[in-house]
């Protein structure tokens, strides 16, 4: 059985961000992937070990500009844990805060964009209008729509007042009831149901096996949430449950974003009520007052986020840092899910878990399923496409 | 075939006032806390360089002007975290609210 290979990327109008993807194809059915990862590699992990740790927090936060709250959390966390600094609790109530707004924002642009793939366009435009209100709070609260520039090692840079207070309940209650009825939408729905229940499924063993993180397990019924699992920053004092499905297709792992926003709703509005007063931040000296590791573990919007620093004694620059991201995880999941599926179903798939190219690019990923690396150069690529 | 559910929410729409707003013409208003352009106050500086020596995105430069030391931000590098306010021990940099920052050349966007 012969098969054409189908390349997608690295520029493709259906991809969001430069990644090339060599699909094997037997007719309309994709029998094998291979992906290709390393086009927006930015060297970010030795840059950030030769910059002090107040500059590494704002570029942290440029390691992907989605989910730049999830980013400086861990790392302002990590360095934290690293200097042996304790940080006050409203502080940390305010993190998470902000951690979950960013989380509001990053699921509602990927179900819109999910929404628009599948050719559902309305409910993309209602998504996105609806995704606007938590710009707005998040400018607010931080100062800036997207690059908030909110935590820092030893607390967060801007306090709330009661008038925020009231604004996020009234903005989040709102929200909540339009959230609802999209729920039902992607209950019923005939135009949804056919081209997402089904589609990519990844089962439960396969996504163990293959270490999928996020929403990407979750919605294989794996119990894999790092705000249950190991509380961090206020999550230990207020209630959460992970949002579980098990069906294992592209419908499940949008269910489980919808489910999570309405977690996301009420943790907010559980700190806001909770929320102790106090200080906001403590000093923290520029230099590490000792030699040592610190690691942090969090829950961003993609899934498992983990930074790793080496501090040394006295030096104001880490000596090793190590950045850990959720889509690099579940790049190997994605080529599994893509086995079998029509190529039509490609943009929908890849764009279920959520992928930020930004994050994944550092080194070269070869399917260990084919055991093979096939190298094509620009000549045999401009032959093909004059055929 | 039954009716779509969001079919009541399309209707609706038809009726509102469309989300978005004609952006040159009108504007959204802006946060209390807003980031724009820098707005320097050089009676209150006293050119210590402290804000230069943060700066993450090194964009802020100690320029000597008839005899003052006085900071210079390059708006094309800066990355708005106003950390330098932060850090300004005698507040000579205060939050604009200006965001139109595009220019023609780039010594436009520095701000003295």
């Amino acid at each position: 059985m012969s098969s054409i290979d189908l390349i997608v990327g690295p520029i493709h109008p259906a991809l969001h961000e430069p990644e090339r993807f060599v699909f094997k194809i037997d007719g309309e059915i994709v029998v094998d992937v291979e992906p290709r990862l390393g086009y927006v590699h930015r060297g970010i992990e030795k840059a950030l070990s030769e910059r002090t740790y107040i500059k590494d927090i704002y570029l942290v936060e440029r390691v992907c500009g989605i989910c730049n709250v999830a980013h400086t959390l861990t790392a302002a966390q990590a360095i934290e844990q690293a200097f042996g600094v304790e940080v006050p609790r409203r502080s940390k109530y305010l993190r998470t805060i902000v951690h979950e707004l960013n989380r509001l924002h990053s699921h509602l642009l990927i179900l819109g964009v999910v929404c628009e793939l599948i050719g559902f366009d309305t409910l993309f435009m209602l998504f996105w209008r609806d995704r606007e209100v938590i710009m707005d709070l998040i400018e607010m609260i931080t100062g800036n729509r997207v690059m908030s520039a909110y935590n820092i090692i030893g607390g967060v840079r801007r306090n709330i007042g009661d008038f925020e207070v009231t604004q996020i309940k009234g903005v989040l209650s709102s929200l909540a009831k339009r959230v609802k009825q999209y729920k039902k939408v992607f209950m019923d729905d005939p135009t949804i149901r056919a081209r997402c229940a089904g589609v990519g499924y990844l089962s439960r063993a396969k996504a163990l096996a293959l270490g999928a993180v996020g929403p990407t397990a979750r919605g294989s019924g794996l119990e894999l949430d790092v705000r249950v699992d190991e509380p961090y920053a206020a999550y230990d004092e207020v209630k959460y449950c992970a949002v579980i499905y098990n069906d294992g297709d592209v419908w499940a792992r949008l269910m489980v974003r919808l489910d999570e926003l309405l977690a996301s709703m009420e943790v907010i509005n559980e700190c806001l009520d909770k929320m102790p007063s106090g200080p906001i931040r403590v000093p923290v000296p520029e230099a590490a007052p000792q030699s040592a590791e610190g690691v942090s573990v969090i829950e961003a919007p993609r899934g498992e986020l983990i930074h790793h620093v080496y501090t040394k004694r006295d030096d104001d620059k880490p000596f090793r840092y190590r950045i850990r991201t959720p889509t690099y995880a579940n790049i190997p999941a994605v080529c599994e899910m893509l086995k079998g599926c029509y190529i039509a179903d490609i943009p929908a798939i890849l764009a279920s878990i959520d992928p930020c190219f930004s994050c994944t690019d550092r080194a070269a990923l070869i399917d260990t399923n084919s055991g093979e690396k096939r190298i094509i150069d620009i000549l045999s690529l401009a032959r093909r496409s004059k055929k | 075939m039954r009716l779509p559910s969001l079919i009541r929410e399309v209707w609706a729409n038809l009726l509102k006032k469309p989300a978005t707003v004609k952006y040159p013409f009108e504007k959204l208003p802006l946060s209390k806390t807003y980031r724009g352009k820098h707005e320097l106050m050089r009676d209150r500086c006293v050119g210590c360089g402290l804000c230069a020596k943060i700066c993450p995105a090194f964009a802020i430069t100690m320029r000597s002007v008839y005899g003052k030391v006085s900071p210079e931000v390059d708006l094309a590098k800066c990355i708005f975290c106003y950390q330098c306010e932060d850090v300004c021990p005698r507040g000579a940099i205060k939050r604009g609210k200006e965001y139109e920052l595009a220019s023609w050349s780039r010594n436009e966007m520095i701000v003295r």
